[in-house]
């Protein structure tokens, strides 16, 4: 939770869950994490009456364009529901609704995992009856993307670059004059491994992977989106414990950054591909990024293609906040799901 | 044992080596340390309540206040123009509100200095310099807006000195320019004529990326007059190989067909040991043939005789071939070499005789030997036996006279004249077209060797300036008609003397029937000095004239 004024991050904190409020099922969650929120701001001594928006994450909705959207009942239905899968993204909007309905001021959510610019050629698959989603980090993407365009003294909407998100998973995307027209979707295993995710797999491996000793499809997913990725080679939960493990036991641990740096150096590559070779700026960001090797290994190998510019972390209050103004002072159109 | 430590924090904080600056989030100054105050002063009289961009040239406040995160960059300030390393750090109340930003300033003097103490900054600058200064290569770093940033010594010399033609320049920049857009290393020729002499500049542009950012170029530049030392160095070699009469086919000059069937005759034919036979005018490189064959062939190890028949007298013939009491003879050093034996008309029946024997065999059975025959005249029955000649005639390799492969005259000339150009020290890069029709009217009696005598002849004594061969140089050409025979009038002292000397030689050797030694003592020069000579004037060991 963070509150901002203007641009400016007064405070921010984690509300983390207390233990016994873990098994909570997720739109359970709801009235508890309102509460902490509210609780924080009062103990803070802010008056809940300044507020003049509330901003959500949005979840797993239809496929939208990216933007600014305000949040409706349309959206919160589809939220609740799980329309397009569950996730706790999806109790971002729904926070953000219950917050704003009672303080009579509007809530939004901005640029949401689901946004989907892609272009149709990229969508197709050998297979006629699958079709690839674009399910990617786009907040941060978009962010970072708005951020080094003006760096270089341009309009988002004027550039065109390769941002990779390298966090709990990573997504490789081509942003061309404003809109992500490729990406690979990281959320169901497709392109780099990552930190917890295993990447693209062989078929036929995962396939009898499957098949062996009679796991359950949960159990599948579960190990390929949690247990894969630099947390199966090294026992790594979070990008401290690598830089630690680095640090200790580097003979074993660099190639594992290694091999990560070069597959999301290929997927860059291929970005590259999507954009024609017309590439104004690389970016890394993500939690990732924090990895000095890991940057050096992909730089090493892409340099080439365009100036990288690394942005470590992921600023996704900044990037909420930045929206929400954006609409608010009628700088964007505020979008209708 | 305590002492007093009752430190003032304000006082810690004026003594630190940083100019320390706290901000509000109306990125106003609300308060400064002592080293703050002094580095501000300068830029304006009151500092509390200011806007910071009053001071910085560019601040990162705004970022700061926006992420909450630290941040450290080098800013410069304003009007004093002083570089500073700045760090930026939110400022948290304590419940860790953000209230404002921290600026920890340094001059970046003092940072610098540090950075050269305590690293190994400067130990790679100068690494640097001492590599790039010391490098055979033309190297120079850019900035990618193209601004030098380091040129080497030789860079400077190939640019300023050589005084670089625009060319050379746009090529240099055109260079750079493929490098920037391909963000690839990027090598680029330039190619230039220079005293006759071709030179090849190799310029090659590496992008530098310092994490992922292009920062600038090295491009080198190097000189290569490759193709044409390759060339001299041929040339040369083929002159060595002239002066040992160490010959390979690659000194048969010339393209044409009738050559060429030679040439690849005598590559079959080289390995032999059947007798081969070379038919030839005089002057067209019978023993150039010969001793090419030896040199390419499996027998270069072993050695090769040249016997003139016509230089031996008759009688002893026998005993310089097969030995003589306690001499061995020349079949016996010959052993699995060569024997190249010259005008074999004048060879004896009975000698005929005992070397077709030898030949069909002892020569199989233990000597190994590759008989090369050849004759100036065409052999006929009148000197040869009907079996000599059968053995002879097996394998037969016959050099077309230079009259006959007249396409090939003007490569010959302008080899010999390369040739000429290195053991004269000239630089003679072509012959008059008139010189070169004449030439082709003409009918070379004794071919290649009378072409070579009269080009030395020609460029004897000419300046270093001069670089086309005209019909002034050729006196004898000037009013040659087809047919006749060349009438040499000499033009200067050296070549009137050397004309003299020329026709001497030849009355004298002629008076002794081509013998050497006699010929030598009546002129009162060493037999070596003879040799040097008839060499000089081109005149065949064996010949008539």
């Amino acid at each position: 939770m963070a509150i901002f004024q203007g641009e400016q991050n007064l405070f921010e904190m984690e509300l983390p869950l207390a233990e016994d409020e873990n098994y909570l099922d997720l739109m359970e969650q709801e009235t508890v994490r309102v509460k902490a929120i509210l609780n924080q701001i009062q103990l803070i001594g802010l008056n809940l009456t300044s507020l003049d928006a509330v901003c959500g994450r949005g979840g797993l909705l239809k496929p939208i364009s990216g933007g600014t959207y305000k949040i409706t009942k349309a959206m919160l239905h589809d939220l609740y529901k799980g329309e397009n899968g569950m996730h706790v993204s999806n109790l971002g909007a729904i926070i953000a609704f219950r917050i704003a309905s009672n303080l009579n001021i509007p809530s939004f959510i901005v640029d949401p995992v689901v946004v989907d610019e892609m272009q149709p050629v990229a969508k197709m698959t050998g297979l006629p009856n699958i079709q690839r989603k674009s399910i990617f980090h786009a907040l941060n993407q978009k962010s970072v993307a708005r951020e080094i365009a003006k760096q270089l003294n341009k309009s988002y909407e004027n550039t065109s670059m390769v941002v990779a998100h390298m966090g709990g998973g990573v997504t490789v995307g081509a942003h061309y004059l404003g809109k992500v027209i490729d990406v690979n979707n990281g959320f169901d295993g497709d392109g780099p491994f990552s930190l917890e995710r295993a990447g693209t797999i062989p078929n036929n491996e995962l396939i009898e992977l499957c098949f062996m000793n009679s796991f359950t499809k949960e159990e599948i997913q579960n190990k390929i989106t949690f247990f894969g990725g630099l947390k199966a080679y090294t026992e790594a939960n979070k990008v401290d414990d690598v830089l630690e493990l680095l640090d200790r036991n580097k003979e074993e641990v660099a190639p594992i950054i290694n091999a990560l740096a070069y597959q999301i150096a290929k997927e860059i590559g291929a970005m590259g591909t999507v954009l024609m070779g017309k590439v104004d700026a690389v970016v890394l960001t993500g939690d990732l990024a924090k990895i000095p090797l890991l940057n050096e290994k992909i730089m090493e190998r892409i340099h080439w293609i365009a100036d990288v510019y690394v942005i470590p972390g992921e600023n996704v209050m900044l990037a909420l906040a930045k929206g929400t103004l954006r609409a608010m002072k009628g700088k964007e159109q505020i979008k209708n799901y | 044992m305590r002492t007093n430590t009752n430190f003032n924090h304000i006082d810690i904080i004026n003594h630190l080596p940083f100019a320390i600056i706290l901000i509000d989030t109306n990125e106003c100054i609300i308060n400064v340390n002592q080293l703050g105050d002094h580095l501000l002063s300068e830029l304006h009289p009151s500092i509390t309540g200011q806007p910071i961009h009053r001071f910085l040239d560019t601040s990162y406040v705004t970022t700061v206040l926006q992420s909450r995160q630290s941040l450290t960059k080098v800013t410069y300030l304003n009007k004093t123009n002083k570089k500073m390393l700045v760090h930026y750090i939110p400022f948290l109340d304590e419940q860790k509100k953000l209230i404002g930003v921290l600026l920890m300033m340094q001059p970046y003097d003092q940072f610098y200095h540090k950075v050269i103490t305590h690293t190994d900054y400067s130990l790679y600058q100068e690494v640097l310099k001492v590599l790039a200064t010391h490098s055979q290569q033309a190297i120079r770093f850019l900035f990618p807006n193209q601004e030098e940033w380091f040129v080497n010594d030789q860079w400077h010399h190939f640019i300023h000195m050589q005084k670089a033609s625009d060319e050379l320049c746009a090529t240099i920049v055109k260079n750079i320019d493929q490098s920037m857009q391909y963000r690839r290393e990027k090598k680029s020729y330039f190619t230039v004529k220079r005293h006759g002499k071709k030179a090849i500049y190799i310029i090659n542009a590496k992008p530098v990326f310092i994490k992922g950012r292009l920062i600038g170029f090295v491009q080198t530049m190097e000189q290569k007059l490759e193709n044409t030392q390759n060339n001299e160095l041929e040339i040369a070699r083929q002159v060595i190989r002239h002066l040992e009469k160490n010959y390979q086919l690659d000194d048969m000059i010339g393209q044409s067909l009738e050559l060429n069937v030679v040439k690849e005759q005598a590559k079959l034919y080289k390995n032999l040991t059947e007798p081969i036979f070379i038919e030839g005018e005089i002057g067209t490189g019978k023993f150039m043939l010969a001793k090419a064959m030896h040199s390419e062939g499996v027998r270069r190890i072993y050695p090769f005789y040249h016997l003139n028949v016509k230089e031996v007298p008759l009688n002893s013939l026998e005993s310089v071939l097969f030995g003589h009491k306690t001499d061995s003879g020349l079949l016996h050093k010959v052993k699995n070499g060569t024997l190249y034996v010259e005008e074999i008309n004048f060879l004896s029946k009975e000698t005929q005789e005992k070397l077709f024997d030898f030949i069909q065999g002892e020569n199989e059975k233990s000597f190994n030997i590759q008989f090369i025959f050849s004759s100036a005249t065409p052999v006929t029955n009148k000197h040869l036996t009907d079996k000599f000649q059968d053995l002879i005639n097996r394998y037969k390799l016959k050099i077309p006279p230079l009259r006959e492969r007249k396409s090939d005259l003007k490569m010959i000339a302008f080899h010999k004249l390369k040739c000429l150009n290195i053991r004269y020290h000239l630089a003679i890069e072509n012959i008059d077209e008139e010189v070169m029709r004449r030439f082709t009217d003409y009918d070379w009696p004794k071919n290649i060797a009378e072409l070579e005598w009269i080009l030395e002849q020609a460029v004897k004594g000419i300046g270093m300036n001069v670089r086309i061969l005209t019909l002034d140089h050729f006196p004898h050409f000037q009013q040659v008609n087809k047919h006749t025979q060349t009438i040499f009038k000499p033009k200067t002292l050296q070549q009137a003397m050397d004309y003299f000397e020329r026709n001497y030689l030849l009355e004298i050797l002629k008076k002794n029937n081509y013998h050497k030694t006699k010929s030598a003592k009546e002129l009162g020069i060493s037999i070596r000095n003879l040799y040097y000579k008839m060499d000089k004037f081109h005149i065949d060991r064996g010949s008539k004239s």
